[in-house]
């Protein structure tokens, strides 16, 4: 072997920085609805893509580091205390919500079916009228209602069996208005800028 | 769906991510909770497995702490510090 000069790697140095659950500025980039046929009748099923935002560089996230067996886990500074991060290297990064179903027309008792749906997007800002008797009138959200939007998303890791192995997938289990962000224009979340 | 944490909350107030004001907009709404959540204190059972004493306020049903209510959990939380250890062993 022809030793180096100066040329070391140390695993909590210079290791892969893992994504880290937790709660991330960003703004709505997307949103996609599916319409399927499924015992409970016809459902509408809505995807939300999220893009995290340039002021995640002001947050701390947790330092991990591989172990032994090539799992992470939190970095201790010696007096046990938690390491921590700078979350920059999350910002630019585009994440997906988890599947949030809207039933129309809900059979007698099935209403709760749409409870989620009413949640997550008033979470979100979006302002459903009421009646007179205070019923909340849901409505179809189209992706120019919350294009922009600026909020906080609850990031998480949703683990699925495939080919009897399990697996798992970063998602946006629920996201906040973020009152103190700023709205952005689609142009400025679509991310195609393309140079040519 | 849930709600933020206080602490989380107070993180990304540290951060410059919310003001103070939009905290407080937000346990208005709803959004962030109003109590902040103690860590999880262990005792040891006479067979040696380990058991969380926890205060519970029955028929509480969604209603606010009263002075003495809060005086009581924190007389409590002392108590339980006392016999308890935040790790296990």
């Amino acid at each position: 072997m022809i030793n180096l000069e100066d040329t070391t790697y140390n695993e909590a140095r210079d290791g892969m920085i893992p994504m880290v659950a937790g709660i991330y500025p960003a703004h709505v980039c997307g949103l996609e609805a599916k319409e399927l046929q499924t015992k409970s009748g016809e459902q509408t099923v809505f995807n939300i893509t999220f893009l995290i935002a340039d002021e995640v560089a002001n947050t701390q996230v947790a330092k991990m580091v591989k172990n032994g067996n090539g799992e992470f886990h939190q970095d201790n500074h010696k007096d046990g205390q938690p390491k921590t991060i700078s979350a920059v290297f999350m910002k630019g990064k585009k994440f997906s919500s988890t599947g949030i179903w809207l039933t129309p027309s809900p059979q007698e008792g099935q209403g709760w079916k749409n409870r989620k749906y009413k949640e997550f997007f008033e979470h979100l800002g979006v302002i459903f009228p009421t009646d007179k008797n205070s019923n909340t009138l849901l409505a179809i959200v189209e992706e120019e209602d919350i294009i922009g939007y600026p909020c906080l998303i609850k990031l998480n890791k949703e683990e699925y069996q495939k080919d009897g192995v399990t697996r798992s997938v970063w998602k946006v289990f629920d996201a906040f208005q973020w009152s103190d962000g700023a709205k952005l224009t689609s142009d400025e979340v679509s991310g195609d800028d393309l140079p040519f | 769906m849930g709600k933020l944490t206080v602490n989380e909350a107070a993180k990304l107030q540290e951060s410059g991510v919310l003001s103070k004001k939009a905290i407080e907009e937000m346990q208005e709404k709803g959004l962030v909770s109003t109590r902040r959540r103690n860590n999880k204190r262990y005792l040891k059972t006479a067979n040696g497995t380990y058991v969380t004493p926890q205060l519970y306020f029955q028929g509480l049903a969604g209603n606010k702490y009263s002075t003495k209510m809060t005086e009581l959990k924190n007389k409590f939380n002392e108590l339980a510090n006392e016999y308890t250890t935040e790790k296990k062993g």
